[in-house]
């Protein structure tokens, strides 16, 4: 069985039957990170995915990811040896968020401002070829980024992984996000992207956050 | 010295299924002194870990351990193998289903046969018991990281530096950490004050500068000078440098983020509350990883007095001492990782009076 057949039978909640997900694998979801095969089988046995056999798939030795052919859910997988060491369930609703501290941050460290976060020496799996669309890509999904309340005020995206097969490339991002209005939410969202050879971009991201928080102090 | 990229065929725990860390066979490594069934320092570390937590052999301990075995928390010292066996034990009471998910190993070899791992762990469990530090049996799941630090001499550990985020363990028990931090406190600040001594000599030896320092060419150079750039120059601008742009942050207490500026957030909202502030690098080590990435662990601590107000709320005036340790994952020179972990409840029982004056 390939690994994104595995992937795709953990995410219906079904136990993977081989040593495929490793003990050590913690899957994000939902903005709530689980660690271990028992919490991430229970969570899709809770939160089951199905994604069908005409799901999009863009995998490399070190990450694979799926997209559900409407574009409403990812996800996306580190890889070694074919075993699965993370996981990120891209378009999952939102989980009660755990306690956190929350950091003061500058994204940008320069009054000219990057929309993007990318080197491509952290992706030695993304061919020369995608980096320039798969950055013009990422960029305009930070520009165009909106959320439930006013247009935001500062996007910026993190690639935080990327990589290309024949004839598609895949990435995660994590978006730190400045909300519009007076007072705003400041958090960070995953985003999946993917390219096709057409040029045409997919996008899932995350719902907003049902309630957020921010408490930089104990 | 062993060199940190010398032996390969000692792998490390990441991308491994447990089953292939546990498989029995032949030596990949010299450790004289060692049971035979230890293939090489990290399997030593992973498995008497497995045959002490998961199978319960805790009087393994006795012959895992020196009889005069050296622990160090932020919480306080232990001494003894038998301290060791019954805090086990009474850990297992609490928490019986205790899996210890080991992220990483990153060890070196000091001296010959005198080795030093650096063990990243996630330990899952179900507060069945009573629990001494938060409250009666809560049925919750925990899963907070620790990472421990040993040192490691013929089968026997002789001294170890333990840092757990306890803030978030607590957190999962449905704890109030200042509470806790309070109640602790109020014990400590009764008896005799003499066994807190410790962590004024503590705070001395992090003031005295005289840390470890890896050359150059060592992996560990970059992210030790970075923590070096940040705590002892407050140049936050060029130590991060050493990030990738898009580095993942991870810091006790759900901190959790992307970027420099990220980590910058978490250096300066330490040493915003801690002023005269010192750092001192403790010990460091690094390992080769899969896909050609570079694991380096640092153990380091930050004193400082808590003059500023900020994340531990209003300025106590107390000085106060941070244990840490962080795991970088390095691609290509730059960290693209940073796992920090250091007992934050431990710092609030120091701003409550605790630990000594």
């Amino acid at each position: 069985m390939s690994v994104a057949d595995s992937l795709k039978r953990l995410a219906r909640g079904w136990r993977p039957a081989d040593d495929r997900l490793l003990g050590t694998c913690r899957l994000a979801a939902g903005g709530v990170e689980l660690v271990g095969e028992e919490a991430i089988v229970a969570y899709f046995r809770a939160h089951p995915l199905a994604l069908g056999s005409d799901a999009c798939i863009v995998t490399a030795a070190q990450s694979l990811a799926i997209f559900d052919r409407d574009g409403g859910a990812a996800l996306i997988a580190d890889l070694y040896d074919g075993h699965i060491g993370r996981l990120w369930r891209i378009g999952a609703p939102p989980a009660p968020a755990a306690p956190f501290v929350a950091v003061a941050f500058d994204p940008d460290l320069k009054q000219a401002r990057g929309d993007l976060a990318l080197e491509p020496g952290d992706h030695p799996e993304l061919a020369s070829g995608w980096q320039a669309p798969l950055a013009a890509a990422a960029t305009a999904l930070a520009r165009d980024w909106r959320g439930d309340g006013p247009p935001p005020h500062r996007v910026r995206a993190f690639v935080l992984r990327a990589w290309s097969d024949d004839d598609s490339a895949a990435a995660l991002l994590a978006l730190a996000t400045w909300g519009g209005g007076a007072v705003r939410d400041i958090g960070f969202d995953y985003a999946a992207l993917r390219l096709g050879g057409d040029g045409r971009a997919t996008v899932v991201r995350e719902p907003p956050a049902a309630d957020p928080v921010w408490s930089p102090r104990l | 010295m062993t060199a940190w990229d010398a032996l390969p065929e000692v792998l490390s725990p990441v991308g491994r299924p447990i089953a292939a860390q546990l498989a029995e066979g032949p030596r990949r490594q010299p450790l004289d002194g060692f049971e035979p069934v230890y293939r090489d320092i990290v399997d030593y570390i992973v498995r008497c870990t497995h045959r002490i937590w998961e199978q319960k052999d805790i009087g393994l301990c006795r012959t895992h351990y020196g009889a005069d075995c050296q622990l160090h928390t932020l919480a306080g010292p232990a001494i003894g193998v038998e301290t060791v066996v019954q805090n086990t034990v009474g850990a297992l009471a609490t928490y019986a289903d205790r899996v210890v998910l080991g992220e990483d190993v990153i060890w070196s070899e000091d001296a010959p046969g005198r080795f030093y791992s650096s063990h990243r762990i996630i330990s899952q469990a179900t507060q069945m018991g009573d629990d001494a530090g938060s409250a009666p049996a809560t049925r919750r799941g925990s899963g907070a990281r620790t990472i421990a630090d040993c040192v490691v001499v013929e089968n026997r550990i002789v001294e170890e530096w333990l840092v757990r985020d306890n803030l978030v363990a607590l957190w999962q028990a449905g704890a109030d950490p200042r509470a806790v931090a309070q109640a602790a406190a109020e014990v400590d600040r009764a008896g005799d004050p003499g066994r807190h001594s410790w962590r004024i000599e503590a705070i001395a030896e992090t003031r005295s500068g005289h840390g470890a320092r890896p050359a150059p060419d060592h992996p560990a150079y970059g992210p030790a000078a970075m923590l070096a750039q940040a705590f002892a120059d407050d140049l936050y601008g060029a130590a991060a440098d050493a990030l990738s742009p898009a580095a993942e942050i991870l810091w006790p207490g759900g901190r959790h983020g992307f970027g420099r500026g990220y980590w910058i957030g978490c250096a300066t909202q330490l040493r915003a509350v801690l002023h005269d502030a010192a750092w001192r690098l403790d010990h460091f080590a690094a390992r080769p990883l899969p896909h050609g990435d570079v694991a380096v662990a640092l153990r380091w601590s930050l004193a400082g007095v808590h003059g500023g107000a900020g994340v531990w709320g209003p300025p106590s005036g107390r000085g106060l001492l941070v244990m840490a340790v962080s795991h970088t994952r390095l691609r290509g020179g730059r960290i693209v990782e940073d796992i920090t972990v250091f007992d934050e409840v431990a710092v609030l029982r120091q701003i409550a009076g605790g630990l000594g004056a």
